[in-house]
């Protein structure tokens, strides 16, 4: 359970949110919504720890998530849509660099496992400099299948269903049902709410600031 | 101390009363001091009336490097104690100390032409000079380089407190390099000895140079605040629709 | 649950990915190669064909060329993972961003480094630089290059999501490596002259170390600015 007490983002110099509260259930999907430029970016940033809160704390049951920063940097996913692949590299390098800077001992199995997850693996030698924003964003959430690995709580997740095709989405919802077996907690921000074959709790921004 | 003053409303009424003052003493040692520097101070042996560069030089070189400490620390305050205030202080010091450094480079170059022969010395001092100066600029034109102000203020406060750190050891490292370079016979800015009839105008100038800058610093500070006062009443309106949801 | 790999593994995964991306394409090494190579023909051209000339300043050149062509790749080192929003991955990551920064200022030495190495018989035989430098040559230029890259990480950080951030890049970093400049040719000219260059070099040591341990926090204090805009 995520819960945020009294927060309030800034950005810029611009308040987003102010003495704001919100409770975000765990083994569940909570879609943000809302108007463009209505603040779900901001707050997925600040829930990550890219952008410091101006007041308040985020709590995950009785801890401050901030508070430790190895522990949290541990515990979540984050992907928007700068995907952070880079594009000298191949879709495997990029994946595999990743779990290594989280921290993560992933064996070459686990990695293709990963790939095939979101069928990748027959490209993933492909230079991400040649990879259509489609195979980018597959790339990207290939990461999620790493995470059941790990016991990892949270994945935030920033517009995840832009660019992917019919079947694509179909293996996303796939992933999520793995996670939220795990007990895992998903915080996605989304504008289109029928792709989901599940169920979900819906934080609608434009509502809570009527 | 600095929490106290950090007050908008607080800092407007000190300054409100004593700004009149500080330009009254800036405009009676300016007067005076000018009067001393021009007429009663001696000529120098060896340099004549050229010397009289001297009560400009000099306070505008010790103004340009007091006044760069002075940013660096009051970057320093912005960043660890976020006070708005300090950002409005630094950033207004900046085009006054880089208008120093300029003139001591300025008033440097003049005064080489009858001691040297040239306009311009790679000497020692004037060389630290430019680094300064162009830390200085470095400042401004980072502070302004980013579409939001407040991204521009923390950035360059932080390359102002690396100015800090790294000043010293330029200077350091220029004076290292000139000693290398040239045998210690030239004689320096400054003078090795100076007359206690040259002091009297020295100090004045300086009092002078320091209070008038105190004067344009509050005044730019002021004018900053009145933009962010403009600013915050945009904001407000903002502000007060959200609390009715909040 | 503790991290599963070391810190010290993290730090070479880093650096492994560094090399990866910059030696994948030769591009970024040989146009440091060759910017040096230009920059020395331009001062030479400018003084004319004297040798006497050329042997008085011929340590100054090197340096200066050294200094100018590292600049324009510096840029790119943070700019890039910027704009792919890696920073971002790696914010969220259990590793401190310090130690992430410390790696790819090593790596940055390294990438810049070796390419310049190889081509040193180059340069010593462009600028007629003699044979007995080359100890002090080598020393030095591996202790400048990495406070170059340790104070351009800095300068990078600085200029992350700036506008017209290229240009504005050499305006803050020349002045804060004056210094080396200063003792590096230092170095040199001490050997040119038969003196102990051994003062100098402690110098440039002296600014790398400060260097080394303020510059991680720097940047990692100016990258989290920039990631939270």
């Amino acid at each position: 359970m995520l819960y945020l007490q009294d927060v309030t983002i800034k950005r810029g110099s611009k308040i987003v949110f102010y003495n704001w509260n919100a409770k975000i259930k765990n083994s569940k999907v909570t879609i943000i919504s809302g108007k463009n430029g209505v603040g779900k970016s901001t707050l997925l940033r600040a829930i990550a720890g890219m952008i410091p809160l101006e007041k308040g704390i985020v709590k995950n049951y009785n801890n401050e998530i901030f508070k430790d920063q190895i522990k949290w940097g541990q515990n979540l996913i984050y992907i928007d849509s700068k995907n952070g692949l880079s594009k000298d590299l191949t879709v495997y390098e990029n994946l595999k660099t990743w779990s290594e800077m989280k921290g993560w001992k992933t064996s070459d199995d686990d990695l293709q496992k990963a790939l095939d997850s979101v069928d990748m693996l027959n490209r993933k030698n492909l230079y991400v400099s040649q990879c259509s924003e489609g195979l980018k964003k597959r790339a990207a959430l290939s990461r999620l299948y790493l995470s059941l690995l790990f016991d990892v709580e949270f994945w935030l997740l920033d517009e995840p269903t832009n660019e992917l095709d019919q079947n694509s989405i179909i293996l996303f919802n796939k992933l999520i049902q793995r996670f939220l077996e795990n007990k895992g907690t998903i915080l996605l921000a989304c504008h289109e709410l029928k792709l989901f074959d599940f169920n979900f709790e819906l934080l609608n921004l434009d509502l809570l600031k009527k | 101390m600095f929490d106290w003053l950090a007050n908008p409303n607080r800092f407007n009424r000190i300054t409100e009363k004593i700004q009149p003052y500080i330009l009254l003493i800036a405009i009676i040692t300016l007067i005076s001091g000018l009067y001393f520097s021009l007429f009663d101070s001696p000529k120098d042996y060896q340099q004549g009336d050229a010397v009289r560069i001297m009560y400009v030089h000099v306070p505008s070189a010790w103004l340009a490097s007091f006044l760069y400490f002075s940013l660096a620390i009051s970057c320093v305050f912005y960043l660890v104690w976020k006070h708005p205030l300090a950002d409005l202080v630094s950033s207004s010091m900046a085009p006054i100390g880089a208008l120093f450094s300029a003139l001591t480079l300025v008033t440097g170059s003049l005064w080489g032409k009858p001691m040297w022969g040239t306009w311009w010395v790679w000497d020692a001092r004037l060389t630290s000079m430019l680094v300064l100066f162009f830390f200085y600029l470095g400042y401004i034109l980072l502070s302004n380089a980013f579409e939001r102000k407040i991204d521009g203020s923390k950035t360059a406060s932080v390359l102002a407190i690396v100015g800090l750190i790294n000043l010293p050891i330029v200077k350091f490292s220029v004076d290292w390099w000139h000693t290398l370079h040239q045998p210690a016979s030239i004689i320096k800015i400054g003078g090795p000895s100076i007359d206690d009839k040259m002091l009297l105008p020295l100090i004045l100038m300086i009092f002078a140079l320091s209070f008038f800058s105190l004067y344009m610093i509050i005044l730019n500070v002021k004018t900053k605040l009145i933009e962010k006062k403009c600013e915050a009443l945009l904001l407000k309106s903002n502000l007060e629709e959200m609390s009715k949801i909040g | 649950m503790s991290l599963q790999s070391s810190f010290i593994e993290i730090f070479i995964s880093h650096i492994k990915r560094e090399f990866l991306i910059n030696f994948r394409s030769l591009v970024d090494v040989i146009s440091i190669i060759s910017f040096m190579i230009l920059i020395v023909t331009l001062f030479v051209l400018g003084i004319g064909p004297f040798e006497e000339k050329l042997r008085l300043i011929s340590n100054a050149i090197f340096w200066i060329g050294l200094i100018l062509a590292i600049i324009p790749s510096l840029e790119k080192t943070l700019q890039r993972d910027y704009d792919n929003g890696w920073l971002d991955q790696t914010i969220t990551s259990p590793t401190p961003m310090e130690l992430i920064l410390l790696s790819k200022s090593l790596a940055y030495w390294l990438i810049v480094i070796i390419p310049l190495l190889i081509s040193l018989p180059l340069f010593i035989v462009l600028l007629n630089i003699n044979l007995k430098l080359i100890p002090w040559l080598l020393i030095s230029i591996l202790v400048g290059g990495l406070s170059i890259s340790l104070i351009g990480i800095i300068g990078s950080a600085l200029t992350l999501g700036a506008k017209r951030g290229n240009i504005l890049l050499p305006i803050l970093i020349i002045p804060l490596i004056i210094p080396i400049l200063i003792f590096g040719v230092g170095i040199s000219e001490a050997v040119r002259i038969n003196e102990s260059p051994v003062n100098n070099l402690f110098l440039l040591i002296g600014f790398t170390l400060i260097y080394l341990v303020i510059s991680p926090f720097i940047s990692a204090f100016l990258i989290r600015i920039a990631i939270s805009r």
